[in-house]
């Protein structure tokens, strides 16, 4: 397995994607409850990418879909959605399918796979989970 | 680089294209009296009345490519009757955007100039929607946008796509009907005949990219939005060709096809000028009958396994031309830029591709029909221990094949030499999670705008429905000791970091590798 070491510390690392971005700022927050598919999401989404796309090139491949009055639409909101979910970092809880749960095993196994990748981006990541802490959280 | 630059670049890619394919002054022929139009049939929609401008369209050689571009790219070696083409598909969506035009349009609106103007513009907006489509369809669409990456992701922010999340073929069927030589075609046959001569070219262009003013929205869902014509057409021919049981009532959508008055919008800003196109609440289940449909479609067709290993066979063929493209014979094969791949349909692709012999291995294969096979089947269901899967989710082969390239030469150095196929016969394939299926704002009108959502939260039950039956696969040549060696690798090198993926037995028994 001598090419799996060499990836240690290699670019492989180095590769980050909005889903990384998502999932470190969702568990920096305070809340494990948020919201699951709202219009306040897709609200979010398109504020933070219309806030920090130039500071943090991820976020560069989601668009959306405007259709006023309806909230922008992004295939990338359930690209995320489905992709955190398949990782286990989410859970969806059944039947009502109305919450998204990131409890607090799933935070920090989310910290630890995102490691210090996205340290350049700390500041900014805070300030999502703010927000997503203020539009999004409900009780648990 | 700049959004207004990449859109430049694209426009003067297909500018020149479009005036290559194109001559100049086409028809040569008199133009047909305004009488004579002309009945045609198809499988799946019957028969339909051309007008004359229509026919003149379609017998233009930007349309008559069409015929030669498989729906469903090379999907016919699954299924083998599913041999339908763009064309076939472009005439359906044709004749469902009039109905739906016939059953919502309203009558007597100075904006709406006069109804059959309208339903004119819809139906040659339908009869072009796909024209920016190269050879195999969206195979050939998700290699250009993966390759030209920088160039499609800057040019759908250009202005002029605003607010629309469009793929790279969508892009071009607007700028194929903006460009100067087409647009000049359309504009000498469409406006040659009186009743037509209100037809909004512009308009036409506009709606292939759901853009038209504000007052006409309506109309652009009619060619693209939540049950739009192209996915009532291609969801019924997609089953029908396929042979697979899943219908979609069609005529139950024109029954309860509506337009959402601007007046029942819950606001009362005035820049809200937009009136859609609306299901009424009855007929909401044919909006869970399209979402459901499109969803199992997905397993069924587009993430077939064996759709999935051709697919990967034909990315080979790339790998290898853009390895040392100058290594091609034929100039046509070296792929440079987005407008060498309007030069070529289906078949002239294969035939080039065989006559090269770089490419000839792989062609040879695909028309034995001897495919990649399953090596590892990669589902959340067979994993013992999920580890860091997101970091192999995210690198799906649509978006990001460079990473999983990588993933792919890690495997093929911890095979055994004298077992080592090629790289390029040795592939990790992640489809993307099919996102567009939960996305659609599903419009349900009463007395205001409902959403689908309100009534099911579909998109939920769609990523549900993700989480426990998507699949990836590590496919490799047929050989079984080739298979075998791949499969203890793989499972080796999932395994390990960064990855921690354990799997069940499951994942190797349903590749059913013989012994």
């Amino acid at each position: 397995m001598e090419k799996l070491e060499q990836m240690q510390g290699s670019e492989e690392e180095e590769f980050t994607t909005f889903e990384d971005i998502f999932a470190l700022a969702l568990a920096n927050t305070k809340s494990s409850h948020f919201k699951a598919d709202s219009d306040e999401w897709h609200n979010v989404l398109y504020e933070v990418c219309e806030e920090y796309r130039d500071k943090m090139p991820q976020l560069g491949v989601i668009f959306f879909d405007e259709r006023p009055p309806l909230p922008p639409q992004s295939n990338e909101f359930y690209q995320l959605i489905t992709t955190l979910s398949m990782s286990g970092l989410i859970s969806l809880p059944n039947p009502n399918y109305e919450l998204i749960v990131m409890n607090e095993e799933q935070k920090k196994r989310a910290r630890e796979m995102e490691g210090k990748r996205l340290d350049e981006y700390e500041g900014y990541i805070q300030e999502i989970s703010k927000l997503l802490d203020a539009r999004l959280a409900v009780q648990g | 680089m700049e959004s207004q630059e990449a859109f430049d670049q694209l426009k003067n890619e297909v500018e020149a294209w479009v005036a290559s394919i194109m001559p100049d002054g086409f028809p040569k022929t008199p133009m047909p009296g305004k009488n004579e139009t002309k009945v045609i049939r198809e499988a799946v929609t019957g028969y339909q009345v051309l007008q004359p401008h229509e026919y003149l369209v379609l017998d233009s050689p930007l349309l008559q490519r069409l015929r030669y571009i498989h729906q469903t790219a090379l999907a016919y070696l699954v299924y083998p009757t599913a041999n339908h083409t763009r064309f076939d598909h472009s005439l359906g969506c044709a004749k469902i955007a009039q109905q739906l035009g016939e059953k919502i349009i309203p009558v007597g609106e100075k904006v709406l100039v006069d109804k059959k103007t309208r339903i004119a513009e819809l139906r040659l907006a339908a009869l072009l929607h796909d024209v920016g489509h190269c050879f195999f369809s969206h195979l050939s669409e998700s290699i250009m946008q993966s390759h030209f990456r920088d160039l499609y992701i800057a040019a759908k922010r250009a202005p002029q796509f605003k607010g629309r999340n469009l793929g790279l073929a969508e892009i071009n069927s607007y700028l194929i009907v903006k460009s100067e030589r087409f647009h000049a075609f359309l504009d000498r046959v469409v406006h040659y005949y009186p009743d037509f001569d209100k037809l909004d070219l512009d308009n036409v262009a506009q709606l292939i990219i759901r853009a038209p003013v504000d007052e006409l929205a309506f109309m652009g869902d009619i060619i693209s939005g939540p049950f739009d014509a192209d996915k009532l057409d291609y969801l019924v021919r997609d089953c029908y060709f396929c042979g697979i049981r899943a219908d979609v009532d069609v005529e139950r959508v024109l029954v309860s096809a509506g337009l959402l008055d601007r007046d029942r919008f819950p606001s009362t800003k005035p820049e809200w000028s937009k009136r859609y196109l609306v299901m009424l609440s009855a007929g909401e289940s044919i909006l869970e009958q399209i979402t459901f449909n499109r969803m199992l479609l997905y397993p069924a067709i587009y993430h077939h396994h064996k759709v999935r290993a051709i697919e990967c066979m034909i990315k080979s063929i790339f790998e290898i031309i853009w390895k040392d493209p100058d290594k091609m014979k034929d100039d046509r094969l070296k792929f440079q830029n987005i407008r060498d791949f309007y030069e070529l349909t289906d078949f002239e692709f294969l035939a080039l591709a065989a006559a090269e012999p770089r490419l000839k291995p792989i062609v040879d294969r695909l028309m034995e029909r001897d495919l990649f096979k399953r090596c590892l089947v990669i589902s959340l269901p067979y994993l013992k221990q999920a580890g860091n899967f997101m970091d192999l989710l995210k690198k799906s082969s649509e978006d990001y094949p460079e990473e999983l390239r990588r993933l792919r030469e890690i495997i093929w150095a911890e095979l055994s030499r004298d077992k080592r196929v090629s790289i390029h016969d040795l592939w990790v394939d992640i489809p993307k999670p099919p996102t567009s299926i939960a996305k659609d704002p599903d419009s349900v009108g009463t007395r205001k705008m409902l959403r689908l959502r309100d009534f099911f939260p579909y998109p939920e039950w769609v990523t549900s429905y993700e989480v426990n039956k998507w699949k990836g696969h590590v496919f490799s040549i047929s050989d079984s000791c080739t298979r075998h060696e791949v499969n203890e690798t793989a499972i080796e090198v999932f395994k390990d970091h960064p990855y921690h993926l354990e799997f069940d037995e499951r994942a190797t028994e349903e590749c059913k590798i013989p012994s």
